[in-house]
């Protein structure tokens, strides 16, 4: 009877999943009910371990694929320049709004000036006079003025009869601005100054959402027409990118296939090598092979929910992870050690992969969360001048959302849980906001 | 007038044929009439439950659903309340109707002849509202969750009735309107089903005001407000009038529901910076020394 009863489950699990993937059906409330991030049937992870990850996560380097990607998209961006005029002097880089373009463009100039191979040579600056907006935002288009103008300056100084590519690189645009009356003077500033200096190439990073905003109000895309949005990561990339968290977190690794039901793992390899031969070429010289079929489901199960977005993809990760006690009665359990004597001993598990859905939201909110997406992070004093509302009552919204970890605080700034992400980007586009 | 002898047969045959007839109508209305029993009450009156039951789920489900989906199906949704309603109520009708009385197509011709008739006369008004709104439904000159002008009502229309709709005015009142007066008056929708709707603010400037430097602040004041929604124009006009200059800002937000917290963020935050700019108002003295 147990079985019937379980059958009838996982096949009523397996119809709402589906269903779920029918984008004319996507509105239904066919998920369940929002779960909170410490459920009840799991323990939460020890507080170590959890700042463990959270400096790993920190450490992480950008995907290597997308590197190899913005570094192919710029040579050519930068032979075709300087080969015909008419061509473009900018390479606008896309990202997701809860992704920082500061590490992929960091990494793409140091490949770039190791691999200097003789046909180009770099002259590379930077724009990123601040990691956060000023708190003064009048102010962002003095600086942004004064910081063109020291780099134009350096540039000619290092002028010499080498002729190198003069690159300037701004690492994310949306935060040379704040959407109110007065800020989006320092977007018009770097519009003109990229479009009256063609001698200097420009590699912009942007948040694609802001993107959008400013195209319609500032008409960029008719000056930096040259965009470029990274292909989503594979479940291989993820893999290989999310290694180092799966270390630190001491996951075991998913047991090879051994049954005979199954290939084995080299010829699950050979079989799966045809297929994936795209994909392996994005993320050479890292391990690529599947251990197993389960191992591959939780990869691919990965990337269908954060839609190959690095950021949702590790969020996602580590939602699906739990920490089980010990059984004292059995010794052949390997025991986490605990960092401090609070911690509980025991061992973490991958579990079921899924996002968490969005509590339900009001209009209000929607217009918070949009902001602080639209801004990539955004600081409290800021967030009331974008939505023309007293610091107090946003102050309150914001605690309240934050009690549901739909949004988090680093330093002084607000940012969106990377895991709520993909449904929040779902409700939003339902409720009209310009998010594509 | 004296009637003829020879003319007698023919009245008396001709009187015995309207007493034929009567007694035919007594006939037929027996017929009409199927024998009413508390059975047929009991049936009945759980009829008009189950009916008035449907109105009530439908009602809920309808305004659930609406505010679930994409915004632009919204109004879709909320638009087929009054199809469902009139469905509800058309077949209960017909339900209760079927109980009490024989409907052949003889007899409905009868009693839809007698009831129009009597309503004709008696509930005109009523009759011709009921009329309209079916007309309505079909014309569309206001559906639910549109913004409408009707004579001086302004408001959404949060209903849609058998008898006349419900507005929701700028006020919070409701006012009910009875679908008759679109036979006479006009009806000016704002949205027509759409969620987005245009919304104006006015502006008054001195003669002597940078036209430019206001136009600039307009624009910019529509495209960083948190409703507004870009996919649309924004459109600033500007007109020359006696007492000073004129400036309309036309732009849509993203809800039509917040035209007017819309209208107060865009005049709020461009008095903000008309002010640092020292912008000039009208000078209205002279005006209002001339009318005194």
């Amino acid at each position: 009877m147990e079985v019937v009863v379980n059958g009838v489950a996982s096949l009523f699990k397996r119809l709402r999943h589906q269903l779920q993937k029918v984008p004319l059906l996507a509105w239904l409330p066919l998920k369940d009910a929002p779960r909170p991030f410490s459920r009840s049937d799991k323990q939460p992870l020890p507080l170590a371990l959890k700042h463990r990850l959270f400096k790993t996560t920190q450490a992480l380097l950008p995907p290597v694929g997308h590197v190899e990607q913005v570094v192919d998209k710029l040579r050519d961006s930068i032979q075709q320049w300087q080969d015909y005029e008419v061509m473009p002097n900018v390479l606008v880089v896309l990202m997701e709004p809860i992704e920082l373009a500061d590490g992929l463009l960091s990494a793409v100039l140091n490949r770039i000036q190791e691999d200097q191979d003789g046909s180009h040579k770099f002259c590379t600056y930077r724009l990123d006079e601040w990691l956060e907006r000023p708190e003064d935002y009048v102010g962002i288009n003095d600086a942004v003025r004064e910081a063109i103008a020291t780099i134009l300056k350096e540039s000619h100084a290092d002028n010499d009869s080498s002729s190198p590519v003069h690159l300037i690189v701004i690492p994310a645009l949306e935060r040379y601005f704040l959407r109110c009356v007065d800020g989006l003077e320092a977007i018009e500033t770097i519009r003109q100054t990229i479009a009256s200096h063609p001698d200097y190439f420009w590699l912009v990073g942007c948040n694609h959402w802001a993107w959008s905003y400013l195209d319609k109000v500032c008409c960029l895309s008719a000056y930096l027409d040259l965009t470029f949005t990274p292909s989503p990561l594979s479940a291989l990339d993820l893999k290989s990118w999310l290694a180092p968290m799966e270390e630190a977190a001491e996951l075991s690794p998913f047991p090879a296939d051994a049954s005979p039901d199954h290939p084995s793992q080299t010829e699950y390899s050979n079989q799966m090598e045809d297929t994936l031969d795209a994909e392996n070429a994005s993320t050479s010289g890292q391990e690529l092979d599947w251990r197993s079929s389960d191992e591959r489901k939780y990869f691919e199960a990965i990337e269908s929910e954060a839609g190959g977005v690095a950021a949702v993809a590790e969020a996602v990760w580590q939602w699906s992870l739990h920490y089980e006690l010990n059984d004292p009665d059995t010794s052949d359990t390997v025991a986490h050690s605990p960092s401090t004597e609070t911690d509980p001993v025991g061992v973490v598990k991958r579990g079921d992969i899924g996002a968490p859905d969005i509590p339900s939201l009001t209009r209000e909110d929607r217009f918070l969360l949009y902001a602080i997406l639209l801004h990539g992070r955004l600081s409290g004093s800021h967030l009331s001048l974008s939505l023309a509302e007293p610091q107090g009552m946003v102050r309150a919204q914001l605690q309240a959302l934050s009690r549901q970890d739909l949004i988090t605080r680093t330093q002084h700034c607000w940012a969106v849980n990377p895991a709520y992400f993909p449904s929040l980007r779902k409700d939003l586009r339902r409720n009209n906001f310009l998010v594509d | 007038m004296p009637y003829h002898a020879a003319t007698y047969p023919v009245l008396l045959r001709h009187l015995s044929l309207l007493g034929q007839t009567g007694d035919t109508l007594k006939e037929q209305s027996q017929d009409l009439l199927t024998g009413i029993t508390s059975i047929k009450i009991v049936q009945a009156l759980i009829v008009l439950v189950i009916a008035y039951g449907a109105i009530q789920v439908i009602d809920r489900i309808i305004l659930w659903l609406s505010e679930r989906v994409p915004l632009k199906y919204r109004l879709s949704i909320k638009q087929s309340l009054p199809f469902w309603r009139t469905s509800v109520f058309v077949t209960g009708t017909w339900l209760i109707l079927n109980l009490f009385l024989n409907l052949s197509p003889n007899n409905v011709l009868a009693v839809t002849s007698t009831i129009a008739v009597a309503l004709g006369f008696a509930f005109k008004d009523l009759v011709s509202s009921i009329i309209a709104g079916i007309f309505a439904l079909f014309e569309q000159p206001y559906q639910v969750g549109d913004r409408v002008r009707i004579g001086d009502h302004y408001g959404e229309v949060i209903r849609y009735g058998l008898r006349g709709l419900q507005l929701k005015t700028p006020t919070d009142d409701v006012v009910t309107i009875p679908h008759v007066i679109i036979w006479s008056d006009p009806v000016v929708n704002a949205n027509k089903g759409a969620p987005e709707a245009l919304v104006e603010t006015h502006f008054y400037f001195d003669h002597s005001v940078d036209t430019a430097l206001v136009n600039q602040i307009l624009y910019r004041v529509a495209q960083t407000s948190k409703y507004t929604q870009l996919k649309m124009p924004i459109v600033v006009i500007t007109e020359e009038k006696p007492w000073g200059t004129h400036f309309r800002l036309k732009a849509y937000p993203m809800d039509a529901r917040d035209e007017f917290v819309y209208k107060t963020d865009l005049t709020q935050r461009a008095k903000q910076k008309f002010m640092t700019c020292q912008v000039v108002y009208p000078r209205l003295s002279q005006f209002l020394n001339d009318d005194d």
